[in-house]
């Protein structure tokens, strides 16, 4: 029977490029429920993942910045340059694409209107995919990115989020291409980057997020008030890539597997995943 | 009547740009006026620039995620960024 598994994960660069800065034994409770994510995506022996989240003006500029791409290539730099490889601590190599099944998401997609961009060719990853590629050992599997404007207003609403879950996951449950599918968004929940709010994490934001997410609720965030995900940190706007990806599952609801909060990382590290049958 | 915001479109391209090509970060230091022009930075934002006075720039709407890497990228450390930004200052 064809599979598929809806995953979620923190791309915190403290998960491998600066664990030591956080309590050993909160690193620690980190590492194990990486590690059983791990084990669940290795169990399904994937074909191919589909990898969702922002870039961090790595691969992507002002110039032109989509709300959805994917990336159809046939590799990816992991991570995108040598400043990155040192800073995340992850040792750089080619990460083979999947444009197979990265054509087949853009044409269905934009048939079914949602008017998703193409990235052409090979371009880098930031933390947003190296730390999860590397800390769930995905880097020889084909990967096929989704990069979801979190970093610049305007970006998509919670609402056309949702859709667009619900249409790749249509997608997915068509498609022929690959048996077993893994789809995992990777982000913080609260969290500040570059803002003199830095390594402050609410909470209850991130509580309120995950409970709607592990309930079925799925639909209560569809008008999730744009100031709300704001005043949670200029980084909680990856919430995003949390709704995308659960909306692939519905109606499969997500389990959490770990909540943490970790300053100094910058982030929490939540950690979620759910089996979906494809066929 | 209130002044207008600043215009950012160029100094983000210039922030892009100096993340991507650690040449022009190294350039940054001597070419700073020429910069600043070819990339048709607000000239209100000069000043701030040079400085590496990163609470001002945050304060004028630069997106934090490129202010933060370029800061990197032109030589603050990581730890004297977020001082600066908490508490304002620069390095004069």
């Amino acid at each position: 029977m064809a599979e598929m598994l809806v995953a979620g994960l923190a791309h915190s660069p403290g998960l491998t490029g600066f664990p030591e800065r956080a309590e050993p034994s909160v690193a620690a409770r980190a590492s194990r429920a990486v590690a059983t994510l791990r084990e669940r995506i290795a169990a399904l022996r994937p074909d191919v993942v589909l990898g969702i989240s922002n870039d961090h003006f790595t691969s992507t500029s002002m110039r032109s910045l989509a709300p959805f791409a994917l990336g159809t290539g046939a590799s990816f730099d992991h991570p995108a340059t040598e400043r990155l490889e040192q800073f995340l601590r992850i040792q750089r190599r080619s990460v083979p694409g999947h444009p197979e099944m990265a054509r087949y998401l853009v044409q269905e997609l934009i048939v079914h209107d949602v008017d998703v961009t193409s990235m052409a060719g090979r371009f880098g990853f930031d933390e947003n995919f190296s730390v999860p590629i590397h800390l769930l050992a995905l880097d020889q599997t084909p990967f096929v990115p989704l990069i979801v404007n979190a970093v610049q207003h305007p970006m998509p609403t919670p609402r056309r989020c949702i859709e667009v879950g619900r249409r790749i996951g249509d997608a997915l449950r068509r498609q022929h291409i690959a048996e077993r599918v893994a789809v995992i968004c990777t982000g913080g929940l609260s969290h500040s980057v570059g803002t003199p709010a830095a390594g402050t994490i609410d909470v209850e934001f991130d509580h309120m997020i995950l409970s709607k997410l592990t309930e079925g609720r799925l639909d209560d965030l569809r008008d999730l008030p744009e100031d709300v995900i704001s005043e949670a940190g200029n980084g909680a706007e990856e919430v995003r890539q949390w709704l995308v990806a659960a909306a692939v599952a519905s109606p499969a609801v997500i389990e959490l597997i770990d909540y943490q909060p970790v300053p100094q990382w910058l982030t929490a590290v939540a950690v979620a995943c759910t089996p979906v049958p494809l066929s | 009547m209130s002044a207008q915001p600043a215009d950012l479109g160029g100094i983000h391209e210039l922030f892009w740009a100096v993340r991507h090509d650690p040449r022009l970060a190294e350039d940054f230091v001597a070419k700073a006026s020429e910069l600043l022009r070819d990339f048709e930075v607000d000239p209100r934002l000069h000043a701030a620039v040079t400085r590496l006075d990163v609470r001002t720039l945050y304060e004028a709407g630069v997106n934090p995620y490129l202010l933060f890497f370029a800061a990197v990228e032109l030589g603050l450390s990581r730890d004297e960024y977020y001082r600066r930004i908490s508490v304002g200052g620069d390095d004069g």
